[in-house]
């Protein structure tokens, strides 16, 4: 039986039996939960037990695509990454773009399943319907570029795709990223520190194989009617052909760019940035398979101490955490920080994250010269956090304390640092203020993977930027009327939403900035129908989302999440000190996540209802969860 | 008018939207692509690689009349007579671009064959990478792009190492 749109077969490989087993992709499970981050946190609820280590040989990480991957769709040319989070303990994805998910599909597999640990270096070769453990001793060590050149010329084909992870990841820093391609990264949550303690370098795959579409002709001209609504939002300013960094000088106007740790969202010394950045050092756009928004950059810079190769970076995220967050005003060397990041093998959020608080932590004499190897970590310092990255990728010295993440930094350091660190479930602040638009506090508190801004979708966009993501005839208020900094409950329906669309993306395993482009629920069911052959609608989708949210959820509270672990650090919510949200602070953020429970079907500790985990079809979950309850 | 595909591989994103747009126009699979795109890092240039029509296929191969010249766009196109059991794919081994493919299914060589006269992967590139233009004009495009996009970058900037060296024989 052919199972449309999907390769059909998930490959498990077992590093501690070195077996390599091919399985069927199961029809039921796609049609409830797609795939991505849906159809693996079926496996992940069925295959973990609850309170394993996450760097132990019984964690797995699951490597997946969607139903429309590598079929042309707008957005298709993306992988996910989920895992129990060797940095938060709980529920981690992590979605990646570039070549290397079609790849994987044309190779003949919809997703690979890492089990067990190897006790000798390995990667594995994917490809034709095959797959190989191959020793990797040699390039055990290595960084990225080399990694991915070792392995090329080693399998002998220059196309394959190369996921791997650096240094960063073999000493298990745990917010170390894996890395496609030096410019595409699956970069938060630590699923490099997990491949590298399974003793996995790298994972390359290749293949010719076709993809089966029910409805090739009507699914062709679905395909046309996408791009030319793509392109419409394009030619109207839309999307992101100016890439993330193009949205900088926004976010510093709208109090959106947090600035000293997050004491506030804006800082004046930085409008000039991106100019300078497009001006200087960027080279040209990069897009990802199938992508007509190329919002990827090729930069350099060409001489002086932060001369780096030509390579993909850097975006958005990473700016503001070498420069604002830690009050640093110069481009060079956050394309600096950005590189050797990625040839480490880190995640640039979480690693100028911590070099942020290292900087707040010394102002504040929590940390001395003596904690610091002699070094002084002031504000802005630009040759400190060069520093500090090598130090964190290979655990030396100080880095060895900033390379675990800023909760547990925060307790080895006590005193005040644990009020200060920002952090929800462990998971590192990203680089949107939510004291400018106020669903994002909602976001924050609540995502499955902690603080993130994208998992499930960053709310920010809708309340600041007037966004719709196409959801208007799915209930969203018009984004224009909407006030941002209101705390009315009520955007407890325009965060579930919102979210709900943002997990369906994670599902089919699509590019999120595609939401952005007149691609709404009904444009991507529609491609789904056709891909797969099954009758599915926009509200389908929305449910869809809602069920895998739910799903995460419950992952999560049988690893003992509740509502205190819902709450926002105090620093975000106090109020900001300059800039357009100037004496801006959250104060009703309780009000809001109440409603939010409500709207979910959640109990008033964060414990989703039986019945409505039965309503949403997850029988074995509500059962789970009332057998808690009892 | 004879035509051909002028490339300016400094604006390719390495999207593939051309190869796709090639292989659904074809056979709706996506390994089939005649486009080819060579991505290479640092130094290199990156960009679709198109036939460029020069003919040497036709020139290599063994059976008269199996690839042939549309007068009237210039593409060559292979046709019933090509028959891979009876050569050793001389067409494939003398492409310089890599551009000519034996399909299997298909039991024949597929090539570009200007999509009968509207190119797809010109149709669907975002960034205008591919155009379809007369025959005598793509020396025009370049020097005017040359220009444009030494306005923009220093040269040195804006051009990889390897395609400065071509830049000198312009």
């Amino acid at each position: 039986m052919v199972l449309y749109s999907y390769a059909g077969k998930i490959l498990r490989v077992n590093l501690s039996k070195k077996t390599i087993k091919a399985e069927d992709t199961r029809k039921d499970v796609a049609q409830l939960l797609l795939g991505g981050n849906g159809y693996a946190a079926k496996i992940l609820w069925d295959e973990l037990k609850p309170g394993v280590d996450p760097l132990s040989p019984e964690n797995k990480i699951v490597l997946m695509t969607g139903p429309i991957t590598g079929t042309g769709a707008p957005g298709s040319g993306f992988w996910e990454a989920c895992f129990k989070s060797p940095l938060t303990g709980v529920w981690g994805e992590s979605a990646c773009g570039g070549w290397w998910g079609p790849m994987l599909k044309f190779a003949g597999f919809d997703g690979i399943i890492i089990e067990g640990a190897s006790k000798d270096p390995v990667y594995l070769w994917v490809h034709d319907g095959e797959a190989e453990i191959k020793p990797a001793e040699g390039i055990w060590g290595q960084t990225v570029p080399k990694t991915e050149e070792a392995v090329r010329k080693e399998i002998g084909v220059p196309q394959a795709r190369v996921l791997s992870i650096g240094p960063a990841g073999e000493k298990l820093v745990r917010f170390a990223g894996i890395a496609v391609d030096l410019e595409r990264y699956a970069g938060r949550k630590g699923g490099g520190a997990l491949l590298g303690s399974k003793k996995v370098k790298a994972v390359a795959v290749y293949g010719e194989k076709e993809i089966p579409i029910a409805k090739p002709a009507e699914y062709g001209k679905a395909l046309k009617e996408c791009e030319q609504a793509v392109y419409a939002s394009l030619n109207s300013g839309g999307g992101f052909p100016n890439g993330t960094l193009g949205g900088y000088d926004g976010c510093n106007q709208f109090g959106d760019l947090p600035t000293k740790y997050g004491e506030t969202g804006s800082w004046e010394a930085v409008s000039d940035l991106y100019v300078n950045f497009v001006n200087k050092y960027l080279l040209k756009n990069r897009a990802c398979f199938g992508c007509m928004q190329a919002c990827g950059r090729v930069s350099r810079v060409e001489e002086g101490p932060f001369a780096t190769p030509v390579y993909g970076g850097p975006e958005y995220e990473t700016t503001a955490g070498f420069t604002t967050f830690a009050l640093q005003k110069d481009i060079e060397p956050v394309i600096k920080a950005n590189y050797l990041c990625n040839i480490y093998g880190l995640d640039t959020i979480s690693t100028s994250h911590m070099i942020a608080f290292a900087m707040i932590c010394y102002e504040k004499g929590l940390i001395t010269k003596k904690d610091t190897d002699g070094l002084e970590v002031k504000w802005g310092d630009a040759n400190v956090m060069i520093n500090l990255i090598e130090k964190i990728a290979y655990r030396e010295g100080f880095g060895d304390l900033l390379a675990e993440g800023v909760r547990r930094a925060a307790e080895k350091i006590g005193g005040d640092a644990q009020k200060i660190a920002l952090h929800v479930k462990g998971l590192e602040m990203p680089y949107h203020d939510p004291r400018a638009g106020k669903t994002q506090a909602i976001e924050y508190g609540t995502s499955n993977t902690g603080m993130d801004h994208f998992h499930a979708h960053e709310t920010l966009d809708v309340e600041c930027y007037g966004a719709d993501l196409g959801l208007i005839p799915f209930g969203l208020p018009d984004p224009k009327t909407i006030d941002r900094f209101s705390e009315d409950p009520s955007k407890a329906s325009i965060a579930k939403l919102v979210m709900d669309w943002g997990t369906v993306a994670d599902a089919l395993v699509i590019c999120k900035f595609h939401q952005y482009v007149n691609l709404g629920p009904d444009k991507y069911a529609k491609l789904l129908s056709l891909a797969t052959g099954w009758k599915i609608d926009g509200w389908e989708l929305l449910k869809i989302g809602d069920r895998i949210f739910n799903l995460g959820r419950a992952f999560n509270v049988r690893e003992g999440i509740r509502r205190k672990d819902d709450m926002l650090p105090p620093r975000i919510m106090q109020p900001a000190t300059t800039g357009s949200t100037k004496g801006v602070g959250i104060t009703n953020y309780e009000g809001m996540l109440n409603e939010f429970y409500k709207l979910e079907e959640w109990d008033e500790n964060g414990i989703p209802k039986p019945e409505k985990l039965k309503r949403l079809g997850l029988d074995d979950v509500a059962s789970y969860i009332a057998s808690l309850k009892a | 008018m004879m035509k051909a595909l002028f490339v300016d591989q400094e604006k390719c994103t390495g999207c593939r939207r051309c190869e796709l747009a090639c292989s659904f126009f074809h056979f709706q699979t996506y390994s089939l692509s005649r486009v080819r795109l060579h991505i290479v890092r640092d130094g290199e240039a990156e960009g679709p690689v198109v036939c460029v029509q020069c003919g040497l296929c036709q020139y290599a191969c063994p059976i008269k009349g199996a690839i042939i010249r549309n007068k009237k766009t210039g593409a060559f196109l292979v046709t019933a007579k090509c028959n891979p059991k009876s050569c050793n794919g001389e067409c494939v081994n003398a492409c310089p671009y890599g551009v000519i493919h034996i399909d299997l299914k298909l039991k024949r060589a597929i090539k570009c064959d200007f999509c009968g006269g509207s190119p797809s992967c010109v149709n669907a590139c975002p960034w205008n990478v591919i155009q379809y233009v007369d025959a005598g004009s793509p020396y025009a495009l370049n020097n005017k792009r040359v220009a444009e996009v030494r306005r923009r970058w220093s040269v040195e900037r804006a051009y990889t190492k390897s395609s400065l060296e071509a830049l000198k024989k312009v």
